[in-house]
């Protein structure tokens, strides 16, 4: 099913689940990996990613298609993504440097983690960068979207999105060579 | 790996671009049948469902057109129960006695407090530079300690704001960059 058939069928009460059961299986995974990407544990992204999809169902009747549906769902996710992290750091009355901290641990406990050394120094290292940033590269770099999707799932101009790619990329490989 | 100052080229390194994650099997498959379980428990939630906005209660027809009449009816009827006010007139002689009074009372604690704001001038001149600054620096310290605590209160406040505002105000609050339109939020 293409997306345009998706919404045509979700406006229909009786195609409504169907449509909606199509929905999800073609973006959780995508939904997932983005929002794992951001809140690293697991648990964290399989509530953030339930989140997301509840929200998109009770809110895809007012979407108006100004922008495709991927993009749409991509910006919910990354809000509820940060979110999450905002939410973590209120809840605990933790800093920033706290939750990175936690998270840093957590990547090096191994759980659910199957990447080398390598990438484990790179996913520590994006853990020190400011979250927009690091939501920029994951966009960018793991994620392949081009800057004019990323700007608009953030709501940033493609020139800036290129500034903070830049200046991520160099302060990554600065802390990889010296790490 | 070794500990080599190498240089790392994220672009051209591609086994970097992997997502190093992993989920157990059939995780998938699991979290569609959470998501559509979801969805189907929110379908219940009362903001999902606006036709619950929609006000079900009636009233006897026509009843709005005679509502207007019925309430100038009661207004006219109050008006008509209402006493004519009785003006009380300066001009009568017994309030020539009391205002002459109070007009002298007014012009008696006008004077004494004159001259005690006068006499509070003397006295203060009398106190010692050093005492004067020591009092005025005790009491920038007791505002200083006012204003802490009204800090406190106001901290308090504006946690409970940013419970009850949730969390993307917040969110874009901080980041007026994001502040862009959320169409599902409408």
């Amino acid at each position: 099913m293409q997306d345009r058939e998706i919404l045509d069928a979700f406006k229909e009460p009786k195609q409504r689940e169907l449509a909606f059961r199509e929905l999800v299986v073609t973006y959780q995974e995508r939904v997932y990996w983005h929002v794992r990407k951001m809140v690293i544990i697991h648990d964290d992204a399989d509530d953030v990613t339930q989140e997301v999809f509840i929200k998109v169902y009770k809110n895809l009747d007012t979407f108006r298609e100004s922008s495709q549906l991927f993009t749409w769902i991509y910006r919910i996710a990354t809000n509820e993504a940060i979110n999450h992290l905002k939410k973590k750091q209120r809840k605990h009355a933790q800093s920033l440097e706290d939750v990175q901290y936690e998270l840093e641990n957590h990547l090096s406990s191994g759980h659910h983690f199957t990447g080398d050394e390598i990438q484990l120094k790179l996913q520590k290292a994006l853990l020190k960068l400011p979250e927009k940033q690091r939501l920029v590269f994951n966009m960018k770099y793991f994620d392949d979207l081009k800057y004019d999707q990323i700007s608009e799932i953030t709501g940033t101009s493609v020139g800036a999105l290129k500034a903070s790619y830049h200046l991520a990329v160099k302060k990554l490989e600065e802390y990889l060579k010296e790490n | 790996m070794n500990n080599d100052k190498r240089h790392i080229n994220l672009e051209e390194d591609k086994h970097l671009k992997e997502i190093p994650f992993g989920v157990e099997d059939n995780y998938f498959k699991s979290l569609t049948e959470n998501i559509l379980n979801g969805a189907k428990a929110a379908e219940s939630d009362v903001e999902f469902n606006l036709h619950l906005k929609q006000n079900k209660m009636q009233v006897p027809e026509g009843y709005f057109d005679s509502l207007s009449k019925t309430i100038e009816d009661k207004v006219l009827v109050s008006e008509e129960n209402l006493k004519p006010l009785e003006v009380i007139s300066i001009n009568r002689k017994r309030n020539y006695r009391w205002v002459g009074i109070a007009a002298s009372l007014l012009l008696l604690a006008s004077i004494y407090f004159g001259i005690s704001f006068n006499k509070e001038q003397d006295v203060l001149a009398e106190v010692s530079d050093e005492y004067l600054i020591e009092f005025l620096e005790d009491n920038t310290i007791l505002n200083e300690e006012m204003m802490a605590s009204i800090t406190e209160i106001d901290m308090i406040l504006d946690e409970i704001y940013a419970e009850e505002t949730g969390d993307i105000a917040l969110f874009v609050g901080d980041h007026p960059e994001l502040d862009y339109d959320f169409e599902y939020y409408e």
